[in-house]
């Protein structure tokens, strides 16, 4: 799948609302919730379980991203939503700095592969020199999208 | 055996170890694992590389090895170089061995 797959036009959110970590992943949660509506999809327990994941090990792994997570039973794919922050949110990250760039990602339970795809697509993005940067300083919804498109179009070749 | 092979060697009084490791727990090498692979290596002086198909890595980054994807039966090469080569390797191994703490 392809980062404009996971993080869809509709489920990107150019400036968070959230200042704290439990807000920040509500907020993107409900993201998901209105976008693709998924079958017996509650935004709280599913905020919960992430929240909970996020406590044994913050999901924060540097350069100002954060990769939260959980599995939800129903889904058949991988499903997320990006949410960015200028002002930068404690996420209790590996290097003590704060996160800008926040991926929720949503797998099927039972599928590892796929959601170690989605962080291996999305490992595979930040490590690019400027993707983080241009993603920081993009205008708005439009502008990140098209560093989504343009990054896999960068790739393919 | 889940260890697999070990090759040893001496370069210009240096040391430098290459071992195999299989990934055992049934998640793979998500980011919990990532995270705790990389503290470790992180703990050792030497240049640390992890190698999966052809596909090399920096041992000290969870970012680098959450690129791998690597799930449950990969075998991962893991190859220090530096004078604390042979422990972080086994450190390494024994970890990846533990399931990291996982089933």
């Amino acid at each position: 799948m392809k980062l404009t797959e996971y993080f869809s036009k509709k489920a990107i959110v150019s400036q968070l609302k959230a200042s704290d970590k439990k807000g920040a992943i509500k907020e993107l949660v409900q993201v998901v919730k209105d976008v693709y509506n998924p079958s017996k999809f509650q935004v709280n327990d599913i905020a919960d379980d992430v929240i909970k994941r996020e406590k044994l090990g913050s999901t924060g792994l540097g350069k100002g991203v954060a990769v939260p997570h959980a599995k939800v039973v129903e889904l058949k794919k991988v499903i997320g939503a990006f949410g960015r922050s200028t002002d930068g949110i404690d996420f209790d990250a590996v290097d003590g700095e704060p996160v800008h760039l926040i991926f929720l990602i949503l797998s099927p339970i039972g599928g590892t592969d796929l959601h170690l795809e989605a962080l291996r697509k999305i490992m595979q993005a930040i490590k690019r020199p400027n993707f983080c940067k241009f993603l920081n300083s993009a205008k708005g919804i439009k502008d990140i999208e098209d560093i989504f498109v343009e990054y896999e179009e960068e790739v393919k070749v | 055996m889940l260890f697999l092979s070990t090759v040893n060697y001496i370069s210009f009084g240096k040391q430098m170890t290459e071992k195999q490791v299989k990934i055992v727990n049934r998640l793979g090498l998500h980011v919990r694992p990532a995270t705790a692979f990389a503290q470790i290596a992180g703990k050792y002086k030497s240049n640390i590389l992890v190698i999966k198909d052809g596909q090399t890595i920096n041992a000290k980054s969870s970012i680098e090895l959450l690129t791998l994807a690597a799930i449950e039966g990969t075998v991962l090469t893991i190859k220090a170089d530096g004078d604390d080569a042979e422990e972080a390797a086994n450190a390494l191994v024994k970890l990846v061995e533990s399931k990291f703490g996982e089933e």
